[in-house]
């Protein structure tokens, strides 16, 4: 059998690619409902009810409401990189998403595998690579706004997001040692199997310390309650958004929910066993489906944890992330490396 | 007709050229980092070009993720006024600086054009793979690895005892 | 930007369809700006919460900042040293923006007959609804604002400013 012809492979790919990014934004805009829904719940409220049955039409209504609005840049403000900054945010949002199996690999159409965009050799550094590309949304965001409160936002912000980098990448770390391998179909197929018959080969029930980790980790990377001293409004009026109306300030919160969406899959992938779940040999769609499902878990734990959890100080985030974060990951590295030194057989790879 | 890999490299290598010269030639030194952040995003597509996965994303997490972004960060807080550069007075600043790169410049073009360079053996294509680097890393160089670490824990301790003396030293003049 | 239809009835089919869309996106998602300047503040932070929950109508984004804030409730007595600050702000928020006075203070002076309050918010900006009250209860608020969700959906936004002035005439 040949080669299939070039054409229909792009064709694939972009399409795979336009599904994902549809895909993405029909779950940032209905994250938005589910936590405005949740959160009222938990404040013992009802929240958003009349746009539509169950208020499913409020972020319809917010998008019309913010694509009509007045297009501004403030005075003083440096056009360029005024413009480029969210648009840097939401591209760095979305890229991430390109490197996470949300299915079985050996579902392929004309040999491109379809439940996946693309599998560098990288793997998991890919998304630690864009995400650090994304910090430049924020930075810019406030420095171009020519404003005090978006300046002190923006380096409160970047300062966060290059701390909690450290703790994110050791506790990826001994995943990775586990796996013997970057990759992150690699990563899934190791952890499909039992423990003892019942108890599913997931990475949560070996590495605890490092999903702890990644969890607060992923909470400050993406500037989630309770790390989200950048954006709050009791002392920076809003941030590094503070100049930012209309369609530009929806562009930095599609990226913020879509890098919580990129967070979850990521945590996802690595700890709870990516799409694998009952039945899926037998019918490989069924793993999209539990892949969903696990981000609807984490979805449902950030929001939880929003609604609950008052909002860290900045030395304090900032002593969790140095003091607290980064020798647990390396503890938790250690431990890690001796025991699959000892047992070579727990360990992957060569 | 050039070949796909040779179109890919004549974008990157004429990214990576323009905004090197868009760096240079901005009055705003924001907009210099921003144009530097463009080379080494094209820097890291030769890299990948040549085979060199590992060198690639490793040059987009460390450079321009964090290296870069604290340049930004001295710019941001040393230049809030402003966002201009300084202006210097050394007498004769600039044709003296023209005419010592003219001398570099002419002299590389001069080396470039008397060396023949060959053509190399193709290394395998899984040469640049995480794998490959790792045990060559830690088998034939782990000493010069060994060192550079100790070469680096070396400017964090400095660091941290520079800012504490700055700190200690300021609280004494406050007593 | 402003359309003139010239009485084409296709065309002012579909402007109108889409007038109606854009009416009911902005009506139904205001976030409202944080502005509570006295008692009635505390009137309205009851209104967003548990028993009232303006949240219901999609008004829960109370943001901060004026950028990304529709409506202005201008919740309290307004002093003759907050007035510029006042009008800083409203300058501030991108068009379309709406202004509610709430309680009587804002729209009229209230009991504050003297020269330190302004009377009435309407001196300096324009007020699309007054809620009377002092303070007003939570639902006499929420009624005002469903009386602005009516005058949002009674808005022409891609009309020219001729065809709006025959509009008014006829």
């Amino acid at each position: 059998m040949g080669s299939p012809p070039i054409l229909a492979v792009l064709a694939v790919i972009v399409a795979k690619a336009l599904v994902v990014i549809v895909v993405l934004l029909t779950a940032f805009a209905y994250m938005t409902w589910l936590e405005r829904r949740l959160i009222s719940r938990f404040q013992v409220r009802i929240g958003p009810n009349r746009v539509g049955p169950f208020g499913l039409m409020q972020p319809l209504a917010d998008g019309i409401k913010l694509f009509f609005k007045e297009d501004f840049v403030p005075a003083g403000a440096d056009k360029v990189l005024y413009y480029l900054a969210p648009g840097l945010a939401m591209v760095t949002a979305f890229t991430a998403f390109a490197v996470i199996p949300f299915g079985p690999p050996d579902v392929q159409l004309f040999g491109v595998p379809l439940f996946q965009i693309s599998n560098p050799n990288a793997g998991i550094l890919f998304v630690l690579a864009v995400t650090s590309i994304g910090i430049y949304g924020i930075i810019l965001g406030g420095w171009s706004s020519n404003s005090k409160y978006s300046l002190l936002g923006a380096l409160r912000s970047s300062a966060q997001l290059i701390s909690y980098e450290l703790g994110v990448g050791l506790a990826i770390v001994g995943v990775v040692l586990l796996a013997g391998t970057l990759q992150l179909p690699e990563i899934v197929k190791e952890q499909s199997g039992f423990f003892f018959g019942f108890l599913p080969r997931w990475n949560i029930f070996v590495q605890p310390l490092g999903f702890l980790l990644l969890l607060i980790g992923a909470t400050a990377e993406t500037n989630r309650p309770p790390f989200d001293l950048p954006e709050s409004e009791q002392e920076l009026v809003a941030g590094f958004h503070t100049e930012y109306g209309g369609m530009k300030f929806a562009a930095f919160f599609v990226a913020e929910y879509v890098n919580v969406i990129t967070a979850s899959g990521v945590a996802t992938t690595l700890f709870l066993g990516g799409w694998q779940g009952p039945f899926v040999d037998q019918f490989p769609i069924l793993g999209p489906l539990w892949f969903v499902v696990k981000i609807f878990a984490f979805a449902f734990f950030f929001i939880w944890i929003r609604a609950t959890l008052p909002r860290i100080r900045y030395d304090q985030l900032m002593d969790v992330g140095w003091k607290l974060l980064v020798p647990l990951a390396l503890l938790n590295l250690a431990i890690t490396s001796v025991i699959v030194l000892i047992w070579p057989s727990l360990g992957g790879g060569s | 007709m050039p070949t796909l890999n040779q179109i890919i490299f004549w974008f990157f290598a004429f990214t990576a050229v323009a905004s090197g010269i868009v760096m240079i030639t901005r009055q705003k030194p924001m907009q210099s980092a921003i144009a530097f952040l463009v080379t080494l995003l094209s820097l890291a597509g030769l890299y990948l070009l040549l085979d060199a996965q590992f060198v690639a994303i490793l040059q987009i997490i460390i450079y321009a993720g964090a290296i870069l972004v604290l340049i930004l960060f001295v710019i941001m807080l040393l230049h809030s006024h402003s966002g201009e550069g300084s202006t210097s007075k050394v007498p004769l600043q600039r044709p003296v600086a023209i005419l010592l790169s003219l001398i570099l410049f002419g002299g590389s073009i001069y080396l470039f054009a008397s060396t023949d360079f060959g053509v190399a053996s193709t290394p395998p294509s899984d040469m640049g793979t995480a794998q490959n680097v790792g045990h060559t890393l830690f088998d034939k160089f782990i000493l010069p690895f060994e060192v550079a670490s100790i070469l680096l824990l070396t400017g964090l301790i400095g660091a941290v005892v520079l800012a504490k003396r700055e700190r200690e030293d300021s609280s004494n003049d406050a007593h | 930007m402003g359309m003139n239809t010239n009485g084409n009835p296709v065309l002012t089919t579909t402007v109108e369809a889409f007038e109606k869309l854009i009416n009911w996106g902005r009506a139904n998602a205001v976030w409202p700006f944080q502005f509570g300047l006295a008692c009635c503040a505390i009137e309205m932070m009851a209104t967003a919460s548990a028993r009232f929950d303006l949240a219901r109508f999609g008004a829960e984004m109370m943001r901060a900042s004026p950028r990304q804030s529709d409506l202005m409730i201008v919740a309290g007595r307004v002093s003759q040293k907050m007035g510029p600050v006042l009008r800083y702000l409203y300058d501030q928020m991108l068009e379309p923006k709406w202004v509610i006075a709430m309680g009587d203070c804002s729209s009229c002076g209230g009991v504050y007959n003297n020269y330190a309050v302004i009377q009435g918010v309407d001196k300096i900006v324009p007020v699309d609804v007054y809620v009377a009250g002092c303070p007003p209860s939570p639902d006499n608020l929420l009624y005002g604002f469903m009386k602005l969700q009516e005058k949002i959906a009674k808005d022409h936004p891609l009309r020219s400013q001729k065809v709006l002035k025959e509009l008014k005439t006829l």
